[in-house]
C-alpha cells in the first residue's frame, strides 16, 4: 500500500510540473498586458517600464517559469501586484470559501444520488425508476448558470427567500442561507452522475450471477443487499471522488453567478487581469486537490474491493 | 456544474466498474463475433444495435428531437421571415406569444424565433465539431498509445493527464482568453478540454482488446501493427467512443454556452444560446419567458443528446 | 416486494444523517472560518442607518492611495477614507462640481503661474489621532515622486502618476504651508490635487506599504473598519470628521461586475443603493417603490478613430459620414434611455461646450453621399470595431455595438464587432493603435469621464502622450495641442473654458471621434434613502446621506 501511494506521489509530480508549464505557455500568449490596470493611460514609457521590470515581464520565459517554480518550491507562491496580497493568502481565503461550498454540494449531491439511484436500481423499470430516470437526465442536460438564474429570479429576486450572493459567515443562519442557491446550483449535476451510477452499478450487480449464489446460499434479502451494496459502491466512489475533485476546483460559473469568493472566481478574475502569478499558484492548488481526491479514491477503492487492488498497483 | 461531466464519465479506474461477469459476457460476444468474416460481423452489429435502438421508444423520440432541432436549424430561412441579427427597436422586450413574435422579441427588437433557429446552427455546430474532432484525434491518441505502451505510449497519456488534471471549463477558460472570443476559438477550446478523456477512454479500451488471443493471433500471422490497428482494434473500440462522445454532445454545447456566458465565446451579434441568454438576463424580471427561452433549447438539446445517447449504449449493449 | 422498503428506508436514513452531519460539519466549519466583525445589516450607533451598497466593480478597490478599480475606486472608498487638499462640490447638482478647499484651507498661484502655495487647515486629524500637517503632505509626495524615499512606493506611484505629473518640486514652508512649483506654466494643479490622498504617515511606517492596505487609514468622513479583498468593505463614521461627522452610520460595499446581479442584490434587500442595474428593469423598480435617478454628468462613449492609416487618416469626410450614419436615438431607445444622443465630447450644459456647433445629426442621404465622396462606394469599406465587454464604466457595450454595427451597414460599410476584455483595451491605450498588435483595428472603443476635469482631456487629444509617445489612436492636430496647451496656462477658469470650447468645436469640425452617447449615471435606490445628491460628477458626497426616517 506505502508503495503504491509513493508510486502514486511520483506519478503525480511530472504532471503537476507539466500543468504549470502548460498553463505558462497559455497565459503568456494571451493577449493583453499584465501592467495596463496598474498605470494609468497617460504613462510614460519609463513609467510603464519600471512596473514590467517588477513584475518580471521581460525576462526571458524559460528564466521566468524557473523562478517561479523555485520559489514555489519553496513554499513562496510570490505577491500579487494587482491584488496587491500574498499569492498564498488569496489562494487560502478562496480555497477555504470553494472548499465549504464543494463539501456540501458534493454530500447534498452525492447523499441525493445515492438516494435516488438506490432506489431507482432497486426499482428497475417502475414508475419511481422512470421519473429518477428523467430527473437525472434533466438534471445532467441543464447548464448550472442557467438553473442559478432561474433560481435566483425566483427565490432572491421574487420571494426574497435567500441572498442573491456573497459567502457570509457571520452566524450559522445567514451562512446555510448564502448557502442554499449555489449549492443547488452546483450540486444538480453531481445528484445527476451519483443517482446514474449508482442505479447502473445495483443493477448491474443485481443481474450478476453471484446474487443468486448467494441467495442460493440461503443469505437474506437484507444480507444480499449488503454484499449488492458493497459491490455497487465501487463506480459510485470514483464518479464521486472525480465530482468531489471537480467541485474543489471551484465552478467559475456559480461562483461568478452567486459571488461566491472561490477558487473558480479567483482564477477567472485572475485571467481577466493577466495576474500570471495568481493564475499559476490557483492552477497548481486545483490540479494538487485532483491528483490527491484521486489517490484517496483509488486507496478507498482498492481497500473495498480487492479485484482493484491487482488492477492499480 | 458543467464542467464536471467530462470527468464523471471517465474515472481513473476506468473499467473497474465492470465486473468479471460482464468481462465474460463481453469476451464471449466478441469471440462470437470474430468467429464470423469480418465484413458481415461489423454489418450485421450495426444492424442489430440499430435494430436495438429503434426498438426503444425514447432514444428514438430523443434522436427525432435531435434531427428536428438540425433540420429547423438547417432551414431556418423558411421557418422565419425575420432577420435574427436585424431588430426593430420599437419592437423591443415583446412577451412570448405577442402578434408576429410567437416566441417574444429580444433587447434588440429581434424575433426570439428566428434567433433561436438560426442560433440552433452555431450552438450544434459547437455541440458536435468538437466532439467529433476529438473524438477521431483522442482515438487515435488513445490507441496509439494503448498498442505501443513502451515510453512513447506513457508520454502520450502522461501529456492527456495533465490536460485533464484540472476542471473542463477552467481548461476552456484559459484557452479560451489565449485565442480570444468567437466561435471557432470555442470550438478549438473544447476540442482540447474533450481529447484527454477521449483519448484515456479509447486507451483502456485498447489495452483491454490487445491482450484477448485474436490479437496475439493476428500477430502471429503476420500483420503489421498498423493493420492490426485498422482492421481488429479499431472496430472494438469504436463502440465504446461512439457511446462515450454521443454523450459529449450535451456537455460541449453547455461549456461552449458557459463560455459564451463569462464573454468568452461567440462574437454578437451571433445568436449562440449562450451568448442570448447571457444578454437577456437583464430583462428576467421584464419578460422572464423570453430570457428562458435560449436556456429552454440548451437544456432541450442537451436532454435529447444524453437520451440518444443513453439509447445508443442500451442498443450497443456497451458496459461504458 | 415488501420486504424491500425496510433496508431502502435504512438507506434513506443514513443517507440523512450523512447529510446532516456534512452539513452540520459545514456550518461549524463556516462559523469558524469567516471572522471578522458582526452582521452588516446592523445600524452601528447613532442614528443614519447603514448604506449597502453594490458597485459596479469586479473587486473591492484598494485603499491605497490613490484606489484602484479607477473613479468607482475614488467614489467609493478613496473620497471616503481620505481627502485630498482640494475636493469637488458635490453637494449641489447645478453646475459642474469643481474644486473647492479641503485639506488646504486655501491655495494661491503666483503670477508666473509655475508655483502654488497650499495653506492647509490645521484642526485635521487622522483617524488614528495623529495631526494632519505639512510633513505629512510632504511624505504622501516622497511616497509618490521620490524613488529614493524610504516609503516610496512603486505600485502607488505608477498609479498616481497622471496626477503628480506636472510637480516639479514640493517643500514645507511652515508646518501648515506647502509650496510646490509645476514643471511648466500650470493653472490646473487643484484639479490634480482632489485625486492625491493623504494617509497617515504613521500608519505607513509601521506597516510598510505592502501590508498598508489592511491598515489604511486618512483623514476622511468615515474609517475602514473592514476590508476582506474580494468580498467586503466596510465604512465607519469618522465622528471627528473636520468637515463636521457625516449623517450615515456605515457604508457597506459590495463588489458586482453584472447588472443582472446588481439588479438581485437591490430586489432581494441585500443592498439599498445599485449602481446601473439592467436599465430594462427601471420601469419596474420605479414601480415597485425604488427612488432612480437619472441626470448629465461627464461620462460618455466616444469612439476613436485609428489616425495612423487608412482609411481614416487624411479622410474628414470619411470620419463624417459614419458620423452622421449613427442612429443615436435608436441606441437610447435600446438601452432604455439611460443615456441620451451625443453632439460633442462633452454635454451641453458643460462649461466646455462648443456654442453653435450642431455637430452631428442622424442622416442617411448626408452620410452615403459622404461616403462616395470620400472614395467609398457601398459594400467597399470593412472595419474592425475593438471593444470592451465588460469594466465599469462602460454603459451598454454589446447591446449598443449591435446597434452601431447595424447603423453602418445601412450605409453600406461592413463592421467586424471585435469583442475583448477591459485589459486589453487598457493595454492598446498604452501600447497604441501603431503597434503591430493592434494595428488591424480600425476604430477603438472609448468610454472617458468626459469633461470631469479638464486635466483628463491630455491623453485624448494631445498628438504626444508623456514621454513622447504619439497619441495612442493616432490623432495629431497642432490646433488642438495649442488650444488644450493655452487653456492649461490661464489663470482665468473662464479663459481655460474659452479655450477648451475652442478645442472642442475644432474637434467636433474634424470629427476625430464616433460622438455617439451620454451616459446618464442610472443609480437605483431603496425609497428609504435620503439627502443624496445626483452631481454631475462620477463621484458621490456621502456626508449628506442618510437611511432610514429622518
Amino acid at each position: 500500500m506505502l508503495r503504491l501511494i509513493i508510486r502514486r506521489i511520483g506519478l503525480a509530480i511530472p504532471t503537476l510540473i507539466g500543468v504549470s508549464i502548460i498553463v505558462f505557455i497559455l497565459m503568456t500568449v494571451v493577449p493583453g498586458s499584465p501592467e495596463a490596470g496598474l498605470v494609468p493611460e497617460d504613462a510614460t514609457p519609463e513609467e510603464r517600464q519600471a512596473i514590467r521590470d517588477q513584475l518580471g515581464l521581460d525576462d526571458p520565459l524559460p528564466l521566468r517559469y524557473v523562478d517561479w517554480a523555485i520559489a514555489a518550491l519553496q513554499g513562496d507562491l510570490g505577491h500579487s501586484q494587482q491584488r496587491r496580497r500574498e499569492v498564498a493568502d488569496l489562494l487560502t481565503q478562496a480555497w477555504g470559501n470553494t472548499f465549504i461550498l464543494a463539501l456540501v454540494s458534493a454530500a447534498f449531491g452525492i447523499a441525493l444520488g445515492l438516494l435516488l439511484g438506490y432506489l431507482a436500481g432497486t426499482r428497475r423499470g417502475k414508475i419511481a425508476d422512470r421519473f429518477i430516470s428523467v430527473v437525472s437526465l434533466g438534471g445532467l442536460s441543464i447548464p448550472s448558470f442557467f438553473l442559478a438564474i432561474i433560481l435566483l429570479g425566483i427565490f432572491a429576486g421574487g420571494l426574497k427567500w435567500f441572498p442573491s450572493g456573497g459567502a457570509s459567515f457571520d452566524d450559522p443562519i445567514t451562512a446555510l442561507r448564502s448557502l442554499v442557491l449555489p449549492v443547488l446550483s452546483g450540486s444538480l449535476i453531481t445528484m445527476a452522475i451519483t443517482a446514474r451510477v449508482t442505479r447502473a452499478g445495483i443493477v448491474d450487480v443485481f443481474g450478476a450471477d453471484f446474487v443468486e449464489t448467494l441467495r442460493a446460499k440461503g443469505l437474506t434479502e437484507f444480507e444480499v443487499r449488503r454484499h449488492v451494496l458493497r459491490n455497487a459502491l465501487s463506480p459510485v466512489l470514483t464518479t464521486s471522488g472525480v465530482q468531489i475533485g471537480a467541485l474543489l476546483g471551484g465552478s467559475v460559473l456559480v461562483e461568478t453567478i452567486f459571488r461566491w469568493p472561490g477558487m473558480g472566481l479567483l482564477l477567472y478574475n485572475a485571467i481577466s487581469a493577466r495576474d500570471l502569478v495568481v493564475v499559476q499558484g490557483a492552477t497548481l492548488v486545483i490540479a494538487l486537490t485532483f491528483v490527491i481526491i484521486n489517490l484517496l479514491v483509488d486507496l478507498l477503492q482498492a481497500a473495498i474491493d480487492p479485484r482493484v487492488r491487482g488492477a492499480i498497483a | 456544474m458543467s464542467q464536471a461531466t467530462v470527468p464523471v464519465l471517465l474515472p481513473t479506474g476506468f473499467g473497474s466498474d465492470v465486473s468479471n461477469a460482464d468481462r465474460e459476457e463481453a469476451r464471449r460476444r466478441r469471440d462470437e463475433w470474430n468467429a464470423v468474416d469480418q465484413s458481415v460481423r461489423s454489418q450485421s452489429f450495426w444492424r442489430d444495435t440499430g435494430k436495438r435502438f429503434l426498438q426503444n421508444k425514447t432514444g428514438v423520440a430523443a434522436a427525432a428531437t435531435v434531427l428536428l432541432l438540425a433540420l429547423a436549424a438547417i432551414f431556418a430561412p423558411w421557418l422565419t421571415p425575420y432577420d435574427p441579427l436585424l431588430g426593430e427597436p420599437t419592437d423591443r422586450l415583446q412577451n412570448i406569444g405577442s402578434p408576429g413574435h410567437i416566441l417574444g422579441t429580444d433587447e434588440q427588437g429581434r424575433d426570439m424565433w428566428a434567433r433561436v433557429l438560426y442560433g440552433g446552427r452555431l450552438s450544434l455546430a459547437a455541440g458536435f465539431i468538437p466532439t467529433v474532432v476529438a473524438a477521431v484525434v483522442g482515438t487515435i491518441i488513445g490507441v496509439t498509445s494503448g498498442m505501443l505502451r513502451g515510453v512513447v505510449g506513457t508520454v502520450l497519456m502522461r501529456f492527456m493527464d495533465m490536460l485533464y488534471a484540472f476542471p473542463a471549463i477552467l481548461l476552456a477558460i484559459a484557452v479560451g482568453s489565449s485565442l480570444g472570443p468567437g466561435l471557432t476559438n470555442t470550438i478549438i477550446a473544447v476540442t482540447i478540454v474533450f481529447i484527454p478523456p477521449v483519448a484515456r477512454v479509447a486507451e483502456q479500451a485498447t489495452r483491454r482488446v490487445v491482450v484477448q488471443e485474436f490479437i496475439e493471433a493476428a500477430h502471429l500471422s503476420g500483420a503489421s501493427r498498423f493493420r492490426i490497428a485498422r482492421s481488429q482494434i479499431l472496430p472494438n473500440v469504436l463502440n465504446d467512443i461512439i457511446v462515450y462522445a454521443s454523450g459529449l454532445v450535451g456537455v460541449a454545447m453547455i461549456i461552449a454556452a458557459s463560455l459564451s456566458f463569462l464573454g468568452l465565446g461567440s462574437a454578437p451579434p451571433a445568436p449562440e444560446w449562450g451568448y442570448m441568454l447571457n444578454s437577456l438576463r437583464g430583462s428576467l424580471y421584464t419578460t422572464p419567458l423570453v430570457t428562458i427561452v435560449p436556456g429552454f433549447f440548451i437544456f432541450l438539446t442537451s436532454v435529447a443528446f444524453n437520451m440518444a445517447s443513453d439509447a445508443l449504449r442500451e442498443a450497443m449493449d456497451s458496459r461504458l | 416486494m415488501k420486504r424491500r422498503s425496510k433496508p431502502a428506508r435504512g438507506m434513506k436514513r443514513a443517507a440523512l444523517k450523512l447529510t446532516s452531519l456534512l452539513l452540520f460539519i459545514a456550518v461549524v466549519a463556516t462559523a469558524c472560518g469567516g471572522g471578522g466583525a458582526g452582521s452588516s445589516a446592523e445600524g452601528g450607533s447613532g442614528s443614519g442607518g447603514t448604506l449597502s451598497i453594490a458597485m459596479s466593480a469586479a473587486n473591492i478597490p484598494f485603499p491605497s492611495t490613490p484606489p484602484n478599480q479607477g473613479y468607482e475606486g475614488y467614489r467609493f472608498v478613496g473620497n471616503n477614507i481620505y481627502d485630498g487638499l482640494t475636493r469637488l462640490d458635490l453637494d449641489q447638482d447645478k453646475t459642474l462640481p469643481s474644486p473647492q478647499p479641503a485639506l488646504a484651507e486655501s491655495w494661491t498661484m503666483a503670477p508666473d503661474l509655475t508655483t502654488y502655495t497650499f495653506k492647509l487647515r490645521k484642526d485635521v486629524k487622522f483617524h488614528d489621532g495623529t495631526d494632519f500637517n505639512a510633513d505629512a503632505v510632504i511624505f504622501q509626495l516622497d511616497r509618490l515622486k521620490d524613488p529614493e524615499f524610504e516609503y516610496y512606493s512603486q505600485t502607488d506611484a505608477a498609479n498616481a502618476a497622471s496626477a503628480v505629473r506636472y510637480i516639479d518640486t514640493w517643500k514645507k514652508t511652515d508646518d501648515y504651508t506647502v509650496v510646490m512649483t509645476t514643471t511648466q506654466k500650470y493653472t490646473w494643479l487643484q484639479w490634480d490635487m482632489l485625486s492625491v490622498y493623504y494617509p497617515s504617515p504613521a500608519i505607513v511606517k509601521q506597516y510598510g506599504n505592502q501590508d498598508y492596505n489592511q491598515h489604511a487609514t486618512g483623514t476622511g468622513p468615515f474609517t475602514m473598519t473592514k476590508y476582506v479583498d474580494g468580498e467586503i468593505m466596510e465604512l465607519t463614521r469618522n465622528d471627528s470628521y473636520w468637515r463636521g461627522a457625516a449623517k450615515l452610520a456605515k457604508i457597506v460595499l459590495y463588489p458586482q461586475p453584472e447588472a443582472a446581479s446588481r439588479l438581485s442584490m437591490l430586489q432581494s434587500g441585500e443592498v439599498n443603493w445599485a449602481e446601473v442595474p439592467s436599465p430594462d428593469a427601471v420601469a419596474q423598480l420605479k414601480t415597485d417603490g425604488y427612488q432612480v435617478f437619472l441626470g448629465k454628468y461627464p461620462h460618455g462613449i466616444m469612439p476613436r478613430f485609428n489616425m495612423f492609416r487608412e482609411p481614416f487618416k487624411d479622410n474628414l469626410k470619411l470620419r463624417q459620414a459614419l458620423n452622421y450614419a449613427l442612429d443615436r436615438e435608436g441606441t437610447a431607445a435600446l438601452i432604455n434611455e439611460v443615456g441620451y444622443p451625443a453632439k460633442q465630447w462633452v454635454y451641453e450644459g458643460h462649461p466646455d461646450y462648443a456654442p453653435d456647433n450642431p455637430g452631428y445629426s442622424y442622416d442617411l442621404a448626408k452620410a452615403k453621399q459622404l461616403l462616395s465622396e470620400a472614395g467609398y462606394g457601398p459594400g467597399e469599406l470593412k472595419l474592425n470595431f475593438g471593444y470592451t465587454t465588460g469594466g465599469s464604466g462602460n454603459m451598454f457595450p454589446d447591446v449598443m455595438m449591435q446597434k452601431l454595427q447595424a447603423d453602418f451597414k445601412a450605409i453600406g460599410v461592413e463592421v467586424t464587432l471585435k469583442p475583448m476584455e477591459w485589459t486589453v483595451l487598457l493595454s492598446i491605450g498604452l501600447d497604441g493603435l501603431n503597434s503591430d498588435k493592434w494595428d488591424d483595428i480600425d476604430v477603438l472603443w472609448a468610454s472617458p469621464a468626459a469633461g470631469m476635469m479638464p486635466t483628463l482631456y491630455n491623453s485624448a487629444y494631445m498628438s504626444k502622450r508623456p514621454g513622447g509617445q504619439p497619441n495612442a489612436t493616432g490623432l495629431n492636430d497642432a490646433k488642438i495641442d495649442e488650444y488644450l496647451t493655452k487653456a492649461s496656462q490661464q489663470a482665468e477658469p473662464a479663459d481655460q473654458h474659452k479655450y477648451l470650447q475652442r478645442m472642442m468645436d475644432q474637434t467636433v469640425d474634424q470629427a476625430y471621434f464616433l460622438f455617439w452617447m451620454h451616459d446618464l449615471n442610472l443609480r437605483v435606490m431603496a425609497p428609504e434613502i435620503t439627502g443624496y445628491v445626483h452631481a454631475q460628477s462620477w463621484w458621490v458626497d456621502f456626508t449628506t446621506i442618510s437611511v432610514g426616517e429622518n
